[in-house]
């Protein structure tokens, strides 16, 4: 009885400590990209809408996939996707796009004013059929209807290949 | 149309020419080449800070600028011209010389704009308080429009010609603010 004794101090505290520890939990948001200034990424997420920036620690491929899903494809009026994760923290700083820079050999900061959160990402969808939005500037982008994503919807990127044979596209759509 | 940025656009965008399935750098060019002949507009294609300033002071040295328009990145009081050419080291953010225009650039290169000319700035923070477009009005005496907030191009060429600010667009006539001269289209998609 003794021996349990001395060791309560060390439970009640290795207690308080997981009680404090506990991760929060994922969740699905809508997401839009923004064709801005800045970081683009948004979800929304208590009637508002709010600028992420992806953790390293986000599944790769779908962090790959998404940033270079081709904007014909990602910003199309219409086309709704999803992403699951985790929303972290207030980032200090936003990640994934460049935010200072030199004139005239001084430094400058173009911070963006938006604060963004830290978003760990597991996966995202596409809902399906989903539109495309055509280049022909004389006919106002003309939308196609599709049904389902294909490699080539997708950029290389230093840090995604959408020929790698690990990538599955369809992994990313979702039946409306 | 500043070029350097459109090229590294299409390359990354893996453009390629229909025919021949190269790729394809000049891509976007392209597509405004085709709409200035079928439009019968000039189209100028510069390369660095220096050629567009150039460019737009010839243009209004003999017929001043009566309506006028940019569309690009921007801080509240630079443009930012080539903001998206450079790609950043992955993962960080970086460290780059950028070309920038401010107000003061316009008025050293000699850009001549008409007593009644009404500039519009379509990039982000322009039209804050204090901003380029508020400096731009007072430097020559016109009448200027710019975005609070942020500019989201994704509602151009889907329904509107213009991006949506995210607190709207302010106007300015000699320096002092005026009611908005620009509606900001809705959001593209409702909320959820």
């Amino acid at each position: 009885m003794r021996r349990l004794f001395d060791f309560f101090p060390l439970m009640l505290a290795a207690i308080f400590v997981l009680s404090g520890c506990r991760a929060p939990s994922p969740a699905t948001y809508r997401y839009e990209a923004h064709i801005t200034t800045g970081n683009g990424h948004t979800i929304w997420s208590g009637g508002r809408e709010h600028a992420v920036c992806f953790s390293d620690d986000s599944d790769l491929m779908a962090r790959g996939s998404l940033c270079h899903l081709r904007s014909e494809v990602l910003h199309a009026a219409g086309n709704e996707i999803t992403i699951h994760g985790t929303i972290q923290k207030q980032a200090a700083k936003p990640l994934f796009h460049r935010k200072s820079g030199r004139i005239d050999g001084q430094k400058f900061d173009f911070a963006d004013p938006v604060p963004c959160l830290l978003f760990n990402l597991r996966d995202w969808k596409l809902k399906t059929p989903f539109y495309e939005q055509g280049y022909d500037i004389e006919k106002a982008f003309p939308l196609k209807v599709r049904h389902a994503l294909s490699r080539s919807d997708f950029s290389r990127g230093t840090d995604f290949d959408p020929r790698d044979p690990r990538f599955d596209p369809a992994r990313h759509q979702q039946k409306n | 149309m500043y070029e350097p940025a459109y090229e590294v656009r299409a390359m990354n965008d893996g453009k390629t020419e229909p025919a021949t399935g190269a790729k394809d750098p000049r891509f976007h060019q392209k597509i405004m080449e085709d709409s200035a002949r079928r439009h019968n507009y000039d189209l100028k294609f510069v390369r660095s800070k220096a050629e567009m300033l150039q460019e737009m002071s010839n243009a209004t040295a003999s017929s001043p600028m009566k309506k006028g328009g940019y569309f690009g990145h921007s801080s509240k009081d630079k443009l930012l011209i080539d903001y998206g050419q450079t790609p950043p080291p992955a993962g960080t953010s970086q460290d780059v010389a950028y070309q920038t225009i401010d107000a003061d650039d316009l008025k050293k290169a000699g850009v001549n704009f008409h007593p009644d000319a009404h500039f519009s700035s379509y990039g982000c923070f322009q039209g804050e308080p204090g901003g380029m477009m508020e400096q731009m009005s007072k430097n020559h005496g016109i009448t200027t429009s710019g975005s609070r907030g942020r500019s989201n191009y994704e509602s151009v060429g889907q329904g509107y010609a213009i991006p949506r600010s995210t607190n709207g667009y302010s106007s300015f006539k000699n320096g002092l603010p005026i009611s908005p001269l620009i509606a900001s289209p809705p959001p593209l998609r409702p909320k959820p």
